[in-house]
């Protein structure tokens, strides 16, 4: 049985230039490798994440350049504790061990969330500007004559 | 014949995954396939084994040192991750 650790542990081994993030203690069934050498592993739960899940979903901040091949180093250097800025990456359970991947840079991911609040009160006039053109439209207003 | 040493990281995840310890070093010894991977710049061994009750392909990936040989990482193998890597011109048969 595999054992979900309450905290995950990060361990950076520089001989290897290996960065290995463990998420859960016991048997791994496969892996998938989601960009060159970055691996990550599953177990024979359904492709429950054994690897990265919680401090994928949490609000760890990981990983990486925005493009480009990943190096243990500077992943390990954007997860030490107190580094601002980085990116995430989200990674989603899909269909027969899909993986859905996507980064988020969190610093834009902040001002789009408070640009958004303070721009509520014109929401009224932004969605009547947009839906203005449309209005002769059936395919939108069916009911209209 | 070469030492073969473990990387660190590869005896953390003996430990974690219960990997029996002598397992990249059969593979290792006892492979008929070795590759280089193109992309991670390492050296690729796969054999067949029973493993947890079920007869699995196993890879590791290593370096060869003049020497010694070093195991970085093992994992489990998919065969239509192999294929797929041969096919793409990723792994080179040695």
């Amino acid at each position: 049985m595999n054992e979900r650790l309450k905290k995950p542990f990060v361990n950076y081994d520089p001989d290897s230039d290996v960065l290995y993030i463990v998420a859960q203690e016991g048997e791994e069934e496969e892996f998938v490798e989601i960009a060159p050498g970055v691996n990550v592993e599953l177990d024979a739960e359904g492709g429950r994440f054994v690897l990265f899940d919680r401090v994928l979903t949490g609000d760890c901040r990981i990983f990486k350049k925005e493009s480009g091949k990943v190096e243990g180093e500077h992943v390990y250097n954007a997860l030490h504790p107190g580094k601002e800025g980085g990116n995430i990456w989200l990674i989603e359970e899909g269909g027969d061990y899909d993986l859905t991947l996507e980064y988020r840079g969190m610093d834009r991911l902040m001002v789009l969330r408070w640009a958004s609040l303070a721009a509520m009160p014109l929401y009224p006039i932004l969605v009547t500007l947009d839906l203005w053109p449309l209005r002769k439209s059936r395919r939108y207003f069916p009911h209209l004559q | 014949m070469k030492k073969v040493v473990y990387a660190g990281h590869l005896k953390l995840r003996l430990a974690i995954r219960n990997i029996p310890f002598e397992i990249p070093e059969k593979i290792y010894r006892e492979a008929l396939e070795h590759y280089y991977d193109r992309d991670t710049d390492h050296k690729i061994a796969t054999k067949s084994l029973r493993f947890r009750e079920k007869t699995k392909e196993v890879m590791i990936a290593y370096d060869e040192f003049p020497d010694r040989v070093e195991i970085i990482t093992i994992h489990p193998l998919k065969s239509k991750q192999k294929q797929q890597r041969i096919e793409n011109g990723r792994w080179k048969r040695l």
